[in-house]
């Protein structure tokens, strides 16, 4: 955790000097008469700065191995991510591939279809061929064996047909949207 | 009973299934899906206020549902550019001030010109010259004078550079010679109201934006900027500027609705008889006008076209003469008033 | 009193066929638009302004403010259920409601939900129709000096909230918020900041399309990545939430009530900061901290009863200033003058029934909502039973679509992938998705009110510093920062014990 701390603490020491520079560039718009307490490089290279201090402030904390001092802090309490207290739902045990290969498809499954399918497919062809695909393959990871081929795809197809229709026909008919 | 069925109308046109059931005249376009307004700008300002009620008056004429979408961004750059690129069938019209779509191109934004569009107007907006009640002035010679006792000070209010208050204010220093302090806000009403509250001293907005404070003695009008004086429900006369500085050029500030030049032939049609038949008798809009102190002025086609170049070529110049524009509005073919 | 009988009479005069219908399908709607990720109360009002055209004037006006209040409810269920709130206001609903969900308390949560937003509409509701035109004078008050530190105070307070352990990375993400809202155009020469040559980038990242990212695509991510849970135990426990556990919280609805109003009434902050404030002031007045983020009902019902309480505290202004104070009041306000209504200081001498009419709407909605609160939520507990699997696939398509909806620019799904796929990555080194938001909201208040309040002070600081209340927000904002230092408090800790001590040792001798 130090590690990633160090190494995102370092990132945002770049990005913050980076903007300071770019603000540093902006016009200041003098030539036509104006206050310098308005240049628009103000704002950004003040937060620039900011960020690039909080950033720096995190690498050296993670360098000299603060972050435990600070978690251990009085009147703190523990994170709410790890509120896990044995009221969590059990969990169907699986491989440790399995979240990141979900994670993958949906990723790349994700950005083909919202960066590249809409707006040059009709929306609801795009939809449904997404919807399908992605809930075909999760269905395939998600019962490794045991279910039949054309159950997983018929439960697909299903989700996949109602999706695309009920999305059209609410955004276009009722709120007036036009889709891609 | 009445009352119930209309209701029942409009919650079906609500779930969409009566798109078209209120009966159309005779036009020679005849929609047959909702006709989308871009306002460029954000919701509840001046220009979708004026927009929504031509979106009504349209929903009357031509029976088909008219949505308003907000695009707001660079100016009003970015929701144009899209009416521009949309397909040419008529459905998607963007709406504004002209003056505005007529100088994009030498703000370097956006590679347009007036003649590009087929331009439907509504009313034409004016600016009143206002201060805050506690200040001393109480004629606009007055203000003049105190201007060029305290060069640079006195702040004046507006909706940032180029805006409408802004175009006014420096155009009153330009032609008298003055210099002002400038206090840039994100629109035209939080400008107001800073002079309301006292933060500025003038202000130069539009007289939609201040027509409330100056009806509740919020704020003291000292002149129109225009040739003749204007008449305020509940204000009464106020003087046009041109009795004290009689050579200022005032071009009119039309705003309305457009699309690209290259939409069907009946769509123009239709939309010349609706305004024709429509909108030049519109109650709605008369009398939208007449509260927020704008000048009801439906107008369209070649009147349009050619009533919008002064304002263009004044606002460009104006531009240039600012620093702000990135092109002469020479290389474009914009002569100086 | 001449005012609660127009408020009686506001509400006698709704109650025929038409209005009851009005009111039922209206709220519904605006439940709907607020739930789906994308579409907010800003969409739904203006959408229903174009729609409502032809309807009388008090109708429409009934209709939207309906939407309204609906959209701003609507949000707490998928904050809730899905921890994507579904307006940027319901943020800071996600923090304690989704953790209570996933515990299998669903519907207490939304149960919870809704008798905090409905508790929260009346106390605004109840200052509405009080002390309105008082309120709007103070608005007066906040100039731009007291903008820029509201901004700030927003930022450090969120970030400080949403990562208690390691509050840097709260001010982190609330400070790269602030960065985001800075691309494009700035509002005082129009010059695109960190657009290069593009006219998108030169219109910014909107905010909707950044929130659907931030909490949409990210978190449909997360949950791919984390093992499926099989089935989410669903509560067996009343929907109904038991009298005694609200009003166990009477102190923090008052609270929340009060500030979500006050904060409401500030033009521009609305109904985001009015979560945050009064969550917030709920987690430092409450008994038990340690529950905040982990599942309170008390922070909830904060959070709820805040941003629904900002709702009548936006329209306060626009009623008597013809101000709004938030970006759904905006379009509100549009919607009254479309309709022949002059909202403004005058209100009160040439239309005061008109204020305890909006006062009456604000109620019924209000009613609207109890009822949907109770009738819909049993239903509502069944998206938990949805295997993750076919659910996201489903949210990811309302992601696009909602954001695409709302300019109709590819531009905008753009930009909701890529704050997606940002988010995630923070998300999982531990920075809060919160304050990101909320920075992206604040920010161009931050930067123009910096800027013009330099002008108005010709270069110098010292009003910043000096007025009074400036002087509050600042001190407020250090004592925040200092508080959140672990050095500090460890100081803090060890003079408050010696202090304790040394007490007990004075009254010995």
């Amino acid at each position: 955790m130090h590690r990633a701390d160090l190494i995102i603490g370092i990132v945002l020491t770049l990005f913050g000097a980076v903007v300071v520079r770019e603000s540093l560039v902006m016009p200041r718009f003098a030539s036509i008469g104006a206050d310098p307490v308005t240049a628009p490089g103000l704002v950004p290279g003040l937060l620039g700065g900011i960020i690039g201090l909080l950033g720096l402030l995190m690498a050296v904390r993670a360098t000299l191995g603060l972050r435990a001092a600070a978690s251990a802090a009085p009147t703190e309490a523990s994170a709410p991510e790890d509120a896990d207290d044995g009221t969590e739902p059990r969990y169907v045990v699986e491989s440790p591939h399995a979240g990141r290969n979900r994670l993958a498809t949906m990723l790349v499954a994700g950005l083909i279809f919202a960066g590249l399918a809409v707006g040059r497919l009709p929306f609801w062809l795009a939809t449904f061929l997404f919807v399908f695909v992605t809930v075909a393959l999760l269905e395939f990871q998600r019962y490794g064996r045991g279910r039949a081929v054309w159950q997983r795809l018929a439960v697909a197809l299903v989700i996949a047909g109602g999706t695309a229709w009920a999305v059209v026909y609410v955004f276009e008919s009722i709120f007036l949207v036009r889709l891609p | 009973m009445k009352r119930t069925l209309r209701n029942l109308i409009a919650i079906l046109v609500v779930l969409g299934l009566v798109g078209g059931l209120a009966a159309a005249q005779d036009y020679p376009w005849q929609p047959d899906r909702p006709i989308t307004i871009i306002v460029p700008w954000s919701a509840g300002g001046s220009t979708d206020q004026v927009t929504r009620v031509i979106a009504s008056e349209l929903e009357g004429a031509l029976g088909v549902a008219v949505v308003v979408v907000n695009q707001p961004g660079a100016s009003g750059s970015i929701g144009t550019a899209n009416a521009l690129a949309a397909d040419k069938d008529g459905y998607t019209w963007a709406a504004g001030a002209i003056r505005d779509v007529g100088t994009y191109v030498v703000l370097g934004m956006l590679d347009t010109k007036v003649e590009d569009w087929h331009p439907y107007f509504a009313v034409s907006n004016t600016s009143i010259i206002v201060v805050n009640p506690n200040t001393p002035y109480q004629t606009f010679d007055q203000l003049l004078a105190a201007f060029e006792a305290n060069p640079g000070s006195i702040t004046v209010s507006t909706a940032g550079l180029s805006s409408a208050g802004h175009t006014v204010m420096e155009n009153i220093a330009q032609a008298a010679g003055l210099s002002y302090s400038h206090v840039p806000y994100d629109g035209g009403n939080p400008a107001v109201i800073a002079t309301v509250a006292g933060e500025a001293q003038v202000n130069t907005q539009l007289a939609v934006e201040q027509a409330e404070m100056l009806r509740a003695g919020r704020l003291r009008p000292l002149a129109v900027y225009a040739n003749k004086p204007l008449v305020l429900d509940g204000v009464g006369e106020i003087p046009p500027i041109t009795n004290w500085m009689p050579d200022l050029v005032i071009p009119s500030n039309y705003f309305g609705i457009w699309a690209p030049v290259g939409i069907p032939d009946e769509v123009v049609e239709t939309m010349n008889m609706v305004w024709e038949n429509v909108m030049m008798d519109s109650e709605a809009l008369r009398s939208y006008a007449a509260e927020r102190g704008a000048l009801f002025n439906p107008m369209y086609g070649d009147e349009a076209i050619a009533e919008a170049g002064p304002s263009i070529s004044h606002q460009a110049w104006t531009l240039y003469d600012g620093g702000k524009a990135v092109i002469s509005p020479a290389d474009v073919g914009i002569e100086r008033p | 009193m001449e005012g609660l009988g127009y408020f009686f009479n506001g509400i006698l005069g709704f109650l025929d066929f038409t209005s009851l219908w009005d009111i039922l399908w209206a709220t519904l709607l605006g439940i709907i638009v607020g739930m789906l990720p994308g579409l907010t109360a800003t969409l739904g009002v203006a959408l229903l302004t174009t729609l409502t055209f032809g309807l009388p004037s008090d109708e429409a006006i009934l209709i939207l403010v309906c939407m309204y209040v609906g959209a701003i409810y609507g949000g707490s269920r998928s904050a809730i259920l899905l921890n994507i709130p579904g307006t940027p206001a319901n943020a800071a609903t996600a923090l304690d409601g989704n953790p209570l969900a996933r515990h299998g308390e669903g519907g207490k949560a939304m149960g919870i939900a809704t008798a905090g937003s409905v508790l929260g509409s009346f106390i605004g509701m109840i200052m509405l129709a009080t002390i309105a035109p008082l309120l709007a004078e103070a608005a007066l008050r906040f100039q731009s000096f007291e903008f820029f530190w509201l901004a700030v105070f927003g930022v450090v307070i969120s970030g400080r909230l949403t990562a208690l352990t390691d509050p840097l990375k709260g001010w982190i993400a609330g400070f790269l918020g602030l960065l985001v809202a800075m691309v494009g155009q700035e509002a005082i020469y129009s010059y695109p900041r960190f657009a290069y040559g593009d006219t998108n980038l030169a219109g910014g990242f909107g905010l909707l399309p950044v929130l659907v990212g931030l909490f949409g695509f990210a978190e449909v991510l997360s949950v791919m990545q984390q093992p499926l849970a099989a089935v989410i135990k669903t509560s067996a426990d009343s929907v109904i939430p038991k009298v005694r556990e609200v009003f166990r919280y009477w102190k923090t609805i008052i609270r929340s009530g009060v500030v979500g109003t006050l904060m409401g009434l500030i033009p521009g902050v609305g109904e985001d900061m009015g979560a945050w404030a009064s969550y917030a002031l709920a987690r430092g007045a409450s008994k038990e901290k340690e529950k905040f983020g982990k599942g309170s009902v008390e922070g909830l019902m904060a959070a709820e009863a805040g941003n629904n309480a900002a709702v009548p505290g936006a329209i306060i202004p626009v009623l008597t200033l013809a101000v709004p104070g938030s970006a759904p009041a905006a379009v509100l306000l549009a919607a009254m003058f479309i309709h022949g209504i002059r909202p403004g200081p005058l209100i009160m001498i040439t239309n005061p029934s008109f204020v305890y009419e909006v006062t009456a709407m604000v109620f019924l909605a209000s009613a609207a909502i109890l009822l949907y609160g109770l009738l819909l939520t049993k239903p509502l507990l069944l998206v938990l039973r949805v295997p993750p699997s076919r659910l996201m696939p489903i949210i990811l398509v309302l992601c696009t679509v909602g954001s695409f909806a709302i300019a109709s620019r590819l531009f905008d799904v753009w930009v909701m992938l890529g704050f997606g796929v940002l988010g995630f990555i923070l998300r999982m080194y531990g920075f809060p998705m919160a304050p990101l938001i909320l920075g992206v909201v604040l920010g161009p208040i931050l930067d123009s009110n910096l800027r013009r309040g330099l002008v108005l002070s010709e270069g110098s600081l010292v009003p910043f510093l000096t007025r009074p209340i400036s002087l509050a927000l600042w001190l407020g904002i250090a004592l925040t920062v200092l508080l959140g230092v672990p050095p500090v408090q460890r100081l803090l800790a060890r003079a408050f014990r010696r202090r304790k001590r040394d007490g007990t040792a004075d009254a010995g001798s």
